[in-house]
């Protein structure tokens, strides 16, 4: 059985942390999912979050940011808009999550 | 054979582009499933056509979860919809998995 691959694209700050969860709700419905944080900085990740991320991750899903910041401070993996448009490639779906 | 068509909506301002492709994929014997999650639960307290997009469509479902973090009342299930459809991520999943065609608004 051939199982998807999910991109999530987090633009809008107040979209990121549902947007998140929903990547983790994929990853719970048996698909590789990912996140990725663009462009914006926020806040550090507190404990449930960093929980939320440590189970995306168990499921071999990942959060990625753009930002030297958001990888420093809640240790998402660094990615560059070169490296995101090849992984895109991979993926079955990708979702712009709340574009506002 | 019809499609199927999945709609995902994190956008609370695109319910009338939810309705429009509702309407034409249904017009073209399309099954449509329509999953709103995050602020997008606000259509179907917000929106007077909620309840027609309901009929309409083969599947509407909102994100429990969300509709909570939202200010709504867990047990107040917005008209048109039964409480089953008041459900979990899996709907997205769902819809994903199961349709041959997505769009997220």
């Amino acid at each position: 059985m051939e199982y998807k691959k999910v991109c999530f694209m987090y633009r809008n700050k107040d979209y990121t942390m549902d947007g998140i969860r929903s990547a983790l709700g994929l990853a719970v419905e048996n698909m590789y999912a990912y996140g990725v944080v663009l462009d914006n900085e926020i806040p550090a990740l507190d404990e449930n979050q960093q929980e939320s991320i440590e189970m995306l991750r168990d499921m071999e899903g990942e959060v990625y940011s753009t930002v030297q910041a958001n990888v420093d401070k809640s240790g998402f993996e660094a990615i560059t808009i070169e490296e995101l448009g090849e992984k895109l490639r991979e993926m079955t779906n990708i979702v712009p999550y709340g574009i506002k | 054979m019809a499609k199927s068509l999945g709609i995902f909506v994190t956008n609370p301002d695109n319910f009338r582009h939810v309705m429009g492709i509702t309407k034409a994929a249904k017009a073209k014997g399309s099954k449509v499933k329509v999953f709103f999650t995050w602020t997008g639960t606000h259509c179907a307290k917000k929106e007077a056509e909620f309840p027609a997009l309901c009929k309409l469509a083969d599947d509407v479902s909102i994100c429990l979860d969300s509709y909570g973090k939202q200010g709504y009342d867990r047990n107040d299930v917005p008209a048109g919809l039964e409480p089953s459809k008041m459900a979990t991520q899996a709907q997205h999943g769902a819809i994903i998995e199961d349709y041959d065609c997505y769009i997220s608004l």
